[in-house]
């Protein structure tokens, strides 16, 4: 066998290959003619097919009896512990985790109305003007047309897509703020849950939730305490080891302030019904620029802008003119990501809260698992403008102690690497995981700089300038003046639009998210 | 042409005549919908292949039982999230198989798993066959209990590939997108956890293994 050891080793590597018929005909032919002169490769082939036998003979195991109704009792009971439980303070069991879930939602929800409704002072002043969403839309009616001088209907849009690259098309729609919620209501769509589908953060979190073990239970018991919602976690935390109590003690003034934040933050979003008044005080306590709008390159903010109608059809003119490739690139986009979403990161997630500060900036930082991703980064962003005056009172009492307090919480590394707006790769991954996720973050890349681009190129040829543009790929931008055409760059020819008045109030922007 | 034997055509019975005619994406069109008769349906396709998979995942038949409700639940949750270029049992398995690893990572009853196989076998129902001797039967519980010790002993990146394969008839494809790695290592993974099985039963595979 000495002198066929090599062929052998060869055959045998092919082995699974070639009983699973995976083999070219000429290397299953040679496979063929090598266990015909050798038997001892023989006896291996036979043995990986005996191998199959056995696994075909393996009898199925019968699932649990009452399968279909545990199921069904789980999920209606999943149901119950709805948003005005948590308002009311009832029926909250088991996992404090929710209270900073529905925070992380709400505050979202927050950002995305920051740049996704008009202000309150266009509402005093009685102006209709429309948020203009280069969005995710089901409905493709106005694709390819130019912007339809609807505003003043307000013809409602969807903004909530909920990820399926079947919907996912850039399509111009004007969109008002009250028919927009009651687009989702009559959706029945409850609007955290939106959010949460909105705003999904995919990361490595089975890895993270490991991470986080020693500290979890402590926060999550303190959690419970601090809310004072649930007499049973104050006896499972009384029978808590001391060390975990210490650690609860620890880490209570950051707890404290993460429950504010929530407490706040929740209370708003468990009254469904007084929805749109927690739009119109997060709207009213935003300062926005008021002869400007925001717009995004982002594919992944999907965006767009609120302003003045003027402006905004400025925009929703050349929208079209991103081309067709470019959109079902970003439904390419979206399947990756669904497919490493769908998988390990839903569920297991640690919820934290992290406040810092940027700058000069207050930040609330909302995140579900700690994990740097485009989503978080969305979320961060629109968190840093959206969320200022909410975050304001909170950010008062955000000691240095306090901030080392949340470090602790995200394991100090988290913060730093957020602040990098790095991506997802920092933290140690399984491999299987890692690979999926890389290969998405490379393709979220290439496809985020291609579509910048093209937005870029359409937006060159308007009558605007850029006034700042974010690290998110949202601009800051307004009407150029007249009197400053030659600052302007790339300017390809003049708009009807340049009449337009340039003393517009902008209002915000629509942030929607294509998940 | 596979020529390995099969067993992916092997499900349970479904129990509505009309439920029955629907494919597994427009079952989980009417899930989206919240008509939860047709999670009945699922069920019973995949019920008892889900419970398998995952029983020989983890070991533990408590956690299997726990994890396929857990499974079908999120079925349910989260069937708007499903897209249907992929097929259904993909996604499924998908699911179940990312509960049962974040449970043998988080519980480490992978450990505790090893630790039931050192020391007594665990009771084994095979309720869905019969051999036609007592003697056979023996034997049969024997290996298949071998076998299952066997396949404990894989690591889970193995195990998982294996047993997509071979429970489930999963091409390579699928199991790639399943475990999200690229099809090269799906072959290296597959080949390699059969040819440690082949090592572990050698003696029940018979001279030639």
């Amino acid at each position: 066998m000495t002198e066929s050891s090599h062929p052998c080793r060869e055959i045998r590597a092919l082995a699974s290959l070639y009983l699973d018929g995976r083999l070219e005909a000429d290397q299953r032919q040679s496979v063929q003619e090598h266990l015909r002169v050798c038997p001892a490769c023989v006896l291996q082939v036979r043995g990986l097919q005996r191998l199959a036998r056995v696994a075909q003979s393996y009898p199925w195991m019968e699932p649990p009896q009452d399968l279909f109704q545990s199921v069904r009792k789980t999920l209606h009971r999943r149901r119950q512990s709805t948003l005005s439980d948590l308002g009311t303070g009832k029926k909250w069991r088991r996992h404090g985790r929710r209270i900073l879930d529905l925070a992380i939602a709400a505050s979202v929800l927050a950002a995305a109305f920051f740049l996704g409704l008009k202000t309150g002072r266009d509402r005093l002043a009685g102006e209709d003007s429309p948020i203009v969403a280069l969005a995710p839309a089901s409905d493709m009616s106005s694709q390819g047309k130019p912007a339809r001088d609807d505003s003043k209907d307000g013809i409602p849009a969807r903004i909530g897509s909920t990820g399926d690259p079947a919907r996912v098309e850039m399509a111009l729609k004007p969109v008002s703020l009250e028919e927009t919620v009651d687009d989702y209501r009559e959706a029945g769509v409850d609007p955290v849950q939106l959010a949460r589908a909105a705003y999904v953060v995919f990361g490595d979190l089975a890895t993270i939730d490991r991470l986080r073990e020693p500290l979890r239970e402590p926060l999550v018991a303190a959690q419970l305490r601090h809310f004072d919602l649930d007499q049973n976690a104050r006896r499972w935390l009384a029978h808590r080891p001391r060390r975990t109590h210490q650690a609860v003690e620890d880490l209570r003034p950051a707890v404290e302030l993460i429950g504010r934040v929530s407490r706040r933050v929740a209370k708003h979003d468990a009254r469904a019904q007084d929805w749109l008044a927690f739009q119109k005080e997060v709207v009213e306590k935003s300062y926005l620029p008021r002869t400007s709008a925001w717009v995004c390159v982002n594919p992944r903010v999907s965006l767009l802008s609120a302003g003045a109608p003027e402006l905004l059809k400025l925009v929703g003119e050349v929208a079209p003119q991103i081309p067709e490739t470019d959109r079902s690139s970003i439904a390419q986009l979206l399947s990756v990501k669904d497919a490493f979403v769908s998988g390990a990161a839903r569920k297991n997630v640690v919820y934290a809260f992290e406040c810092t500060r940027s700058g000069d900036a207050c930040r609330l930082i909302v995140t579900r698992d700690l994990r740097p991703s485009i989503d978080f980064t969305i979320a961060t962003s629109l968190s840093t403008a959206g969320l200022r005056e909410i975050a304001a009172p909170f950010m008062n009492d955000l000691t240095p102690e306090l901030e080392r307090s949340i470090a602790i919480i995200c394991e100090g590394q988290n913060i730093r690497v957020l602040q990098d707006s790095q991506t997802p790769h920092d933290l140690e991954a399984p491999d299987d995981l890692r690979s999926l996720d890389e290969q998405a973050a490379g393709m979220i890349k290439e496809l985020r700089n291609r579509h910048a681009e093209l937005v870029r190129r359409m937006l060159r040829t308007l009558p605007i300038e850029i006034l700042e543009e974010n690290p998110l790929g949202v601009m800051h931008i307004r009407l150029r003046d007249t009197d400053a055409d030659s600052d302007a760059q790339g300017i390809e020819e003049e708009s009807e639009a340049s009449s337009v008045d340039p003393d517009v109030e902008a209002s915000g922007s629509d942030d929607d998210d294509d998940r | 042409m596979s020529l390995w034997p099969g067993r992916a055509e092997r499900r349970g019975k479904s129990p509505a005549a009309d439920l029955e005619s629907l494919t597994d994406a427009q079952l989980v069109e009417r899930l989206r919908d919240g008509d939860e008769s047709s999670l009945d349906e699922v069920i019973g396709r995949y019920g008892a292949r889900v419970r398998t998979y995952l029983g020989l995942l983890v070991r533990d038949q408590t956690w299997a039982e726990d994890l396929t409700q857990e499974t079908f639940v999120r079925v349910m949750e989260n069937a708007a999230t499903y897209h249907p270029q992929y097929p259904f049992s993909v996604w499924l398995f998908r699911i179940a198989r990312n509960l049962a690893i974040d449970l043998l990572r988080r519980d480490k009853i992978h450990q505790r798993a090893m630790d039931t196989l050192k020391s007594e076998p665990q009771a084994f129902d095979p309720r869905s066959r019969r051999s036609s001797s007592p003697l056979s039967q023996l034997e049969e519980r024997e290996l298949n209990h071998q076998f299952e010790g066997a396949v404990q002993r894989l690591p889970e990146s193995f195990r998982t590939v294996f047993l997509l394969r071979h429970f489930e008839g999963m091409s390579y494809e699928e199991i790639a997108d399943v475990v999200g790695v690229p099809l090269k290592t799906v072959s290296t993974r597959l080949h390699r956890a059969r040819t440690q099985l082949r090592h572990y039963l050698a003696s029940y595979l018979g001279a030639e293994a």
